[in-house]
């Protein structure tokens, strides 16, 4: 019996999937609106970066850590710093990944145009990033070292550990969870041979690596909470958090990125500002499909509001 | 072409509705070597989509064995090369790498193209970014559902998509269709671009940028398929055009 499941699930993977959703259930017992466990630990790379966390989603896991660079701000700009975003996805993390981060296009591989655009890592970062920034959940006036010579920019790299489906949402709450861990270094501005340059005021002059020179140092303050939730469109059907199997086959994804900052109750309804909701995929989605995947992202924020926040 | 009725404003390229487009303009089957093209403009804002296709795939990988495989590139204009801060409304993506825009209109268009007439095919479309100056997204789009019906390919609706501008802190009323740049730059408005089909209701695609409240996109997003019609409108008339200057030149009798 077993076996000849494994054979079903292997030839036809759509119809598999179909005989749990038209029973309510997926093949991990979910319901359709249920999200996986989350968990978000923070502070798991101290030894080389100044913020870092490990978010999983279910069996997905993505490894956030931030390192610092100290560059000259823009003359437009004189005291404001730089956040940059990366994604990286390796044979690590699945079989469908090569060496070069890219996507293997495999004969075998059955994936949705919708799961081909969650796949691509350079139009998911460019998401990440720009949902990130664009949200100025950081003021970044708060990144300034001394106005006009020098600022920090901070290098955000997410690594996909292991793909089990929504690597988006990993994404952002890594990013999220990381700045949210990070502690800039004290620093000083110095003259060394008619230069000025930046120097860390670190504790143990011989030792400068970040768990050290983290002492005194400075944590971020947020004016957003930035929360995402994704949710597949399969058969007319949502599934909230697909898995991989799930992704691929869905004929549409939708993300919707909110401000967890921004809730409040409207005649019980609960609402709030809506940062990013990107729609891919080939299905039409009706506008009360949309608004009840907002909905669901409202209550993710409600729900994660407690990992989130220290 | 008037979208919906909102209180008396002025924009800064002179429309006095929030629910009014810019003028449109379009040149079809400007490229010779292409098998559809079409230079399409919306205000000043142009952009010029070459379609080549159904061709074999030069990858193999890359083929469906049911059905077509749209490939989408996208170009910006040379002034868009490497900005230092790619996020203010000054960088023709809004911060969007060109990936992430392939991906829009690759996805619209494929819900839309008949791809199950073409299996193992690539329909590969060119965008060229000539102009920007607002509503460029949208504008990409459209310049590709035009230059597909140049090149004859079977599509089951026209996908379109519309432009909208809406206060960040939700405000009812103030939104503003097919923006300009400098409407676009505004700290206290949110870009939404939305993609919708002339025959069913619904939303193909979605990509925004800045925060906005749900009211705001469903209201953009109705708003966006009446304004569809009227830029459905256009494309039939350029079509026609396009056809009886074919019919005198190439197949008079």
């Amino acid at each position: 019996m077993e076996d000849s499941l494994e054979i079903f699930r292997a030839i036809d993977p759509e119809d598999y999937l179909k005989k749990f959703t038209n029973a309510n259930t997926r093949p991990d017992s979910r319901a359709h609106h249920a999200t996986r466990q989350t968990n978000v630990q923070t502070s798991i790379l101290t030894q080389n970066s100044y913020g870092s966390s490990l978010v999983t989603i279910g069996n997905t896991k993505v490894i956030t850590a931030i390192t610092l660079q100290v560059g000259t701000p823009s003359p437009l700009t004189p005291s404001h710093g730089e956040i940059d975003v990366t994604v990286n996805f390796s044979p690590l993390c699945g079989g469908q990944y090569n060496t070069a981060g890219r996507v293997v296009h495999d004969d075998y591989e059955h994936r949705s145009v919708a799961a081909n655009a969650y796949a691509d890592p350079q139009s998911l970062q460019s998401f990440v990033k720009r949902t990130i920034i664009s949200s100025n959940m950081i003021d970044l006036k708060q990144l300034c070292i001394f106005e006009g010579k020098a600022a920090w920019k901070i290098e955000v790299s997410c690594i996909v550990v292991n793909h089990d489906g929504n690597v988006v949402d990993a994404f952002l709450l890594g990013a999220v969870s990381a700045l949210m861990d990070l502690t800039l270094p004290q620093v000083k501005m110095n003259k060394v041979d008619g230069q000025e340059i930046v120097e860390l005021v670190a504790s143990d002059e011989d030792v400068l690596k970040p768990k050290n020179s983290m002492v005194g140092g400075k944590k971020l303050d947020f004016q957003k909470l930035v929360v995402p939730l994704t949710i597949g469109f399969f058969g007319g059907k949502m599934l909230v958090d697909p898995t991989l199997e799930e992704e691929s086959l869905c004929e549409g994804m939708i993300t919707v990125v909110v401000d967890g900052n921004s809730l409040s109750k409207d005649d019980g309804v609960l609402t709030g500002d809506i940062l990013n909701l990107s729609k891919s995929g080939m299905n039409k989605c009706s506008l009360e499909e949309i608004a009840a995947c907002s909905q669901l992202a409202f209550g993710r924020a409600k729900e994660l509001e407690a990992i989130l926040k220290p | 072409m008037t979208v919906s009725s909102s209180t008396k404003l002025r924009r800064p390229d002179g429309r006095s509705s929030g629910g009014s487009l810019r003028p449109l303009a379009a040149e079809v089957s400007c490229l010779s070597r292409a098998d559809g093209s079409a230079k399409f403009s919306s205000g000043s804002t142009q952009v010029l989509a070459a379609v080549y296709g159904p061709a074999a795939p030069r990858i193999p990988s890359r083929e469906r064995a049911n059905e077509a495989v749209v490939a989408v590139v996208f170009k910006f204009g040379t002034k868009s090369a490497a900005t230092a801060d790619n996020t203010t409304s000054m960088h023709p993506g809004y911060g969007a790498n060109e990936r992430e825009l392939e991906r829009f209109v690759g996805d619209s268009l494929m819900a839309c193209i008949k791809i199950d007439d073409y299996p193992r095919n690539v329909i590969e479309v060119v965008i060229q970014v000539i102009k920007s100056d607002g509503s460029l997204i949208a504008t990409a789009l459209n310049a590709a559902t035009l230059a597909l019906l140049d090149a004859g390919i079977q599509m089951k609706s026209l996908p379109i998509a519309t432009t909208c501008l809406v206060p960040t802190n939700g405000i009812d009323g103030g939104y503003r269709f097919d923006p300009t740049s400098e409407e676009e730059v505004s700290e206290d408005y949110s870009v939404l671009v939305v993609s919708t089909d002339s025959v069913e209701e619904g939303v193909i695609s979605s990509i925004t940028f800045g925060a906005f409240q749900l009211d705001s996109f469903l209201a953009c997003a109705e708003g966006a398929r009446k304004a569809s019609k009227a830029v459905i409108a256009f494309m039939r008339i350029a079509i026609e055009q396009k056809i009886t200057r074919e019919a005198k030149t190439l197949w008079s009798s």
